[in-house]
């Protein structure tokens, strides 16, 4: 099994209140730990929206960035 | 000066249209008629149109197919009929935004679902829903359907004040272009004539710190709608999150975190049932 994980980002200076996208990495690590499920690959956090897509043939995973480019994770 | 072109510039969008804001006055009298709302409505084919669309969603829970402006009145109630002759009425500026979205109906997926979320916030804070925090809501981006023109032609500047240098995406608007979109909806706003309250909602959108006096209420109330639907995601585009968050929001309401994931669950629930609503800036 592969793990990759996209998502969690934030607002700016979001350091007191609500942290929704950073809670929802830490819950994630914690089930994957938990059950020794080693994350492969990441691409997490920060300020800005994702789009991802798993392409069932091969099993790329593709996020799309802040420039609006789909990149490999 | 470029904002001075700017400000020039907003001059050349299409006039407000007029029937919305007789729409607000007719029914800002307690005894108005259905007769007299009706006759207002009707000469409006395109505002007509888009209501009949919307009375189907089931949003508004109508049980019965509306094909009447008469019997759009008399189903959607008071409340409703004034928020959806502001969506009718606002959807034509969204069809297309440069700079900020990729793909050009998301801005009026984002108003949408700040005008919802005003709703929701509202009833669970004051036990009400209100509808001039609901036309703040579809409006308080106005600013970025002109500026989106001026932040594409400056786009790789801005994203290396924001990506690299720890700028909000509403300070890179003021240091590259000169204004930023919050105030220049501010300014469109006016233009349009409407109330000081909705303009200040929108001036104030991403800094109700900053308003100075007056009932700061409901610029706040939009600003935490936005960040929801920021952090949802919803009509999310190149700005993405890049803008700051004001702890004080949760004093200013005594909103609990529990609260604020409730209304996100709710959020997500209407704008399912709102597709209608979404659908006007495609349709038209």
């Amino acid at each position: 099994m592969i793990v990759k994980i996209a998502g969690g980002a934030s607002i700016m200076d979001d350091m007191n209140y609500f942290r929704i996208g950073q809670k929802n990495i830490t819950a994630l690590r914690k089930m994957f730990w938990r059950n020794n499920v080693i994350i492969n690959g990441e691409d997490i956090g920060k300020n800005h929206n994702r789009t991802v897509q798993l392409h069932i043939s091969t099993g790329k995973v593709l996020v799309k960035n802040s420039a609006n480019v789909f990149e490999e994770l | 000066m470029i904002s001075d072109k700017i400000l020039k510039s907003i001059n050349n969008l299409p006039a407000f249209p007029a029937t919305v804001h007789r729409v607000s006055e007719v029914i800002s009298d307690p005894d108005f008629s259905v007769g007299d709302l009706v006759n207002v409505i009707k000469y409006d084919q395109s505002i007509t149109a888009n209501i009949l669309k919307m009375c189907n969603s089931p949003y508004f829970g109508i049980r019965y197919k509306v094909n009447s402006p008469r019997e759009a009145v008399v189903y959607l109630g008071r409340k409703n009929i004034l928020n959806v002759v502001y969506t009718a009425g606002t959807s034509r500026y969204y069809k297309k935004v440069k700079g900020y979205y990729w793909e050009a109906t998301k801005l009026w997926e984002h108003s949408v679902g700040v005008a919802l979320m005003s709703q929701i916030l509202a009833k669970k804070i004051y036990d009400r829903e209100a509808p001039e925090l609901f036309t703040a809501g579809l409006l308080h981006d106005i600013g970025k359907v002109v500026l989106g023109e001026f932040v594409h032609e400056s786009f790789q500047e801005i994203m290396d004040l924001v990506s690299n240098q720890g700028y909000a995406f509403l300070e890179a608007e003021e240091e590259v272009i000169g204004i930023n979109h919050a105030e220049l909806g501010g300014e469109i706003a006016s233009l349009w004539n409407f109330p000081k309250e909705i303009r200040d909602a929108i001036t104030y959108h991403h800094r109700p710190d900053l308003m100075e006096k007056g009932d700061d209420s409901i610029p706040w109330l939009i600003y935490l709608a936005d960040q929801a639907c920021m952090m949802m995601g919803i009509g999310g585009g190149a700005d993405g999150l890049a803008y700051r968050g004001l702890k004080e929001v949760i004093n200013k309401f005594g909103l609990r975190q529990r609260d604020f994931e409730e209304s996100i669950v709710l959020l997500l629930k209407d704008l399912d049932e709102a597709k209608e609503l979404l659908d006007l800036a495609e349709n038209e």
